[in-house]
């Protein structure tokens, strides 16, 4: 029967060739700017390292003296003094320890004309590329021992092979860093770009990947031109290098990972404690506090996800409603037209429902036609929104729920405004068609 | 005016009407509210930066901060730059305005006792460090005061920096700091270690984050750190000011080869990337907008053309009785003004809830009033645009024809 149905709705369609056209059209503007907003939505609202979130965590030590709070994010400092995130890495209380920070170092090779270039360079603990799943390809983290050490050596992203000519196999090879020699170690894939940037969400939550990654320890030996917000609520003479680092600049992330929930409850005490000794020394003037947060908590404590994001999405489904309201009247005057038909078919001894069936799958299949439009003007949607949002280095491409969910818009978009118009078609009364007129 | 047959007749056949007037009321709702929108956005980029963006540019270097000849080094960049015929003026600066790169201190209107400042945000400014020819590259405009003196400009090394300055002062902390007095040879300090003479105050200058809640608040300093990473601002009279950046570029590079040059924009470049999300909402909602009265339209001229075919024989009988063509035609505008009024009032109950649900969802603003009527007289002049071909066209058919044939 549905056969039928699918024809006599192709063919019926084909008669009002302008007409179909236009639903066809409405509907396709209306899903194809849905489908282009939730892409964009859900690839900035989604948690890459939502697996994780019982198992990594951010810390927040309230260290902060002025009364009014931390001016930023929830009112609590999002980064470390040095003096506190050396204390948690030397503790080695968490299972993982991740600190880290954004710096624009010099980087050049030796001999070879090759140009030298500032690039963005994350300095970490060994423990950052376990906790965010970084991809290596070749080589691997440095050791501990280098950790604690501050040693010249480098994971670089595979996009630094070929822009400082380091070869086929660059491990081993050595890079000029701030005009010292380091060994690279292991090499990024290029592919690799947490979507938002989870361990650094500030400013640019859809930046590019670090170029190199060092040893964080390797503050103790140089002044790194940092890349990211320092903040304090504290006069201090930080000139020299020493005086930086014991100062109450908070200019670091900590991360923790937990291999169990004891460890994790053994982190908070320790925590506790520190904080503790730490009042004691006069620090930490005013709060006492510490918190623990989850890569879904961190992401919007940053704001990934703006007022603007969400304003879109709601942009789009009311536009997708008045398609489909424009929908249900342009089939009500389409159906009000085949009434003679309904009516002689009636008379001929189809039931109401059988009417009501064959209309609703003409409404159907108007909206699967729209839709596949939709998913060719969503194409360019998502092509014009990349050109308009400069930051959006990685935004997806629609992904097969993406498709999915389309198909079913589409079905309950057809099914919702074919509904009065074939309700009301049905109920023809077949005595008014069968006169002559 | 036929009001009354023409809504009897509504009457008779009403879900048509309805779901028309549902659809028309949701649309002034969404074009009201992203009309709304889009006009805060505009307001917020259009702010005025106090400073003349056009001809302006950005360079950055960055050196190796282990070398000893840093600050002659940076000087020597200076006078190169000054030196180039296209360069009409230069300067060194630490913050950029609307850029995103800058520094941020408190200061307070007495000197702290403890170490402890009170910084809280309000009385924090962005502070522009500069050396000397800074309002005729920025194009910054002084009110109040003088100018620094030549010797009040300083260079220093890093550690060495003077623990007093005078200082300029935007309007707006003149305003909020000295609210009914002469700002002009009091004192800001900032905790207790530093201490600045109001000398001057400035037409507000936009500070390095326009995002921030009080963008105003900008303070200029003539002291100025020789650091590893510096900024330069140049004036430039050129009708191509990205040609002459590139260039400027590659000659500072070529210059001295031991330090890096990048990152170099306009001020227009700058303006832009930071504004990036706004241009790109206007757009999005301005697109939307057109699709919206688009879809309206063609759902206005299908649904006519099919409810004036109904109607052929009602309309050959009144043709043939007398009614002029534009009788026709004034029936039909007078239907859809009726649908479009019933809309309206059902639509401004729409926006305003929606408007109400998007403020304290989403935190955004609230409608300004103005754009609801003005949506409804948008959706009026479409829908009766729209209606106007499908209807002249029944309007013009011989009344012989509409009667007999069918």
């Amino acid at each position: 029967m549905m056969t039928y149905y699918s024809w006599l709705a192709m063919l019926s369609i084909r008669k009002t060739p302008i007409l179909s056209l236009l639903m066809v059209l409405a509907i396709s503007v209306g899903i194809a700017s849905c489908l282009t907003i939730i892409t964009i939505y859900s690839a900035i609202s989604t948690n890459p390292l939502a697996h994780k979130n019982d198992e990594i965590a951010a810390i927040q030590l309230n260290a902060w003296g002025d009364e009014g709070g931390y001016f930023d994010n929830n009112g609590v400092p999002v980064l470390l003094t040095y003096k506190d995130a050396k204390a948690l890495y030397e503790s080695g209380v968490a299972d993982q320890i991740a600190l880290h920070f954004n710096g624009g170092l010099t980087y050049s090779r030796i001999g070879a004309d090759i140009k030298s270039g500032v690039e963005e360079t994350r300095l970490v603990t060994r423990d950052f590329f376990s906790i965010f799943d970084v991809e290596l390809i070749q080589g691997q983290a440095w050791s501990e021992q280098d950790d604690r050490m501050g040693e010249r050596v480098v994971v670089i992203n595979e996009s630094m092979i070929g822009r400082y000519a380091l070869g086929e196999n660059p491990i081993g090879n050595s890079l000029i860093i701030e005009g010292v020699a380091h060994t690279v170690v292991g090499v990024v894939s290029e592919r690799w770009n947490l979507t938002p940037a989870v361990y650094d969400p500030q400013g640019r939550p859809f930046r590019e990947p670090p170029k190199a990654y060092i040893p964080f320890f390797q503050v103790e030996q140089m002044r790194i031109p940092i890349w990211g917000n320092v903040a304090s609520w504290r006069n201090e003479d930080v000139s020299s290098n020493q005086a930086f680092l014991n100062s109450e600049v908070v200019w670091i992330y900590a991360w923790a990972g937990f291999h169990s929930r004891n460890n994790k409850e053994d982190f908070d005490q320790f925590l506790r404690s520190y904080v503790q000794s730490q009042k004691a020394k006069g620090r930490f003037p005013l709060y006492q506090d510490h918190y623990f947060q989850s890569p879904e908590q961190w992401l919007t404590i940053f704001n990934v996800v703006t007022k603007d994001d969400r304003l879109l999405l709601v942009m789009a489904f009311s536009f997708l409603l008045v398609c489909l309201i424009n929908s249900t009247v342009l089939l009500l005057a389409k159906f009000a037209k085949k009434a003679p038909e309904a009516g002689v078919r009636r008379a001929l001894g189809a039931s109401k429902f059988s009417i009501f069936v064959q209309h609703l799958t003409e409404s159907m299949l108007i909206s699967i036609l729209g839709a596949l439009l939709g998913f060719v003007f969503s194409w360019f949607g998502l092509v014009g929104v990349r050109q308009l949002y400069h930051d959006y280095n990685a935004v997806a491409s629609i992904s097969i729920s993406t498709y999915l969910f389309a198909v079913l818009l589409a079905l309950i978009t057809g099914l919702i405004s074919g509904l009065i118009p074939s309700f009301k078609v049905s109920r023809t009364a077949p005595a008014l068609y069968l006169k002559a007129e | 005016m036929e009001f009354s047959p023409v809504f009897k007749s509504m009457l008779r056949r009403p879900t048509g009407p309805i779901l028309i007037i549902m659809q028309l009321a949701i649309t002034i709702a969404i074009v009201s509210n992203a009309l709304s929108f889009i006009q805060q956005r505009l307001e917020f980029v259009n702010r005025d930066t106090g400073i003349q963006t056009e001809g302006l540019l950005k360079l950055w270097t960055q050196r190796d901060s282990s070398k000893d000849n840093m600050l002659e080094s940076i000087r020597q960049d200076l006078e190169f730059l000054r030196s180039q015929a296209a360069v009409e003026s230069a300067v060194i600066i630490h913050t950029v305005p609307m850029s995103s790169y800058g520094e941020i201190a408190g200061y307070s209107t007495s000197p702290s006792d403890s170490n402890i400042e009170v910084s809280s945000y309000s009385n924090a400014a962005s502070t522009f460090s500069v050396t000397e020819g800074w309002r005729e590259t920025l194009g910054i405009e002084l009110i109040k005061g003088r100018d620094f003196n030549p010797n009040e400009y300083e260079l220093f090394e890093s550690g060495s920096g003077p623990s007093s300055s005078p200082i300029i002062i935007s309007e707006h902390i003149a305003k909020n700091l000295f609210p009914n007095e002469d700002p002009i040879g009091k004192f800001l300090y900032i905790g207790h270690l530093m201490s600045f003479e109001i000398i001057g105050v400035m037409r507000n200058v936009m500070a390095h984050d326009p995002y921030w809640e009080t963008p105003y608040q900008t303070v200029v300093y003539p002291k100025v750190e020789a650091r590893s990473s510096l900024h330069y601002l140049v004036r430039v009279n050129d009708p191509n000011p990205d040609i002459v950046l590139a260039d400027l570029t590659t000659k500072l590079r070529g210059y001295d080869k031991d330090r890096i040059v990048g990152d170099e924009k306009t001020m227009k470049q700058i303006i832009d990337d930071t504004y990036n999300g706004e241009y790109a909402m206007i757009t999005l909602l301005s697109v939307v907008l057109f699709l919206l009265v688009c879809v309206n339209a063609l759902g206005v001229v299908g649904l006519t053309s099919f409810s004036v075919q109904q109607r052929r024989r009602q309309i050959g009988i009144r043709r043939a009785l007398g009614a002029t063509r534009f009788a026709i035609v004034r029936y039909f505008a007078i239907e859809n003004v009726m649908i479009v009024g019933m809309a309206l009032s059902i639509g401004t109950i729409a926006a305003v809830l929606a408007n109400m649900q998007l403020v304290s969802a989403y935190n955004l603003d609230p409608i300004n009033w103005r754009f609801i009527p003005v949506s409804g007289l948008i959706v009026l002049c479409i829908t009766l645009g729209a209606a106007l071909v499908p209807v002249r066209r029944a309007a013009q058919a011989s009344p012989v024809d509409a009667v007999t044939s069918y």
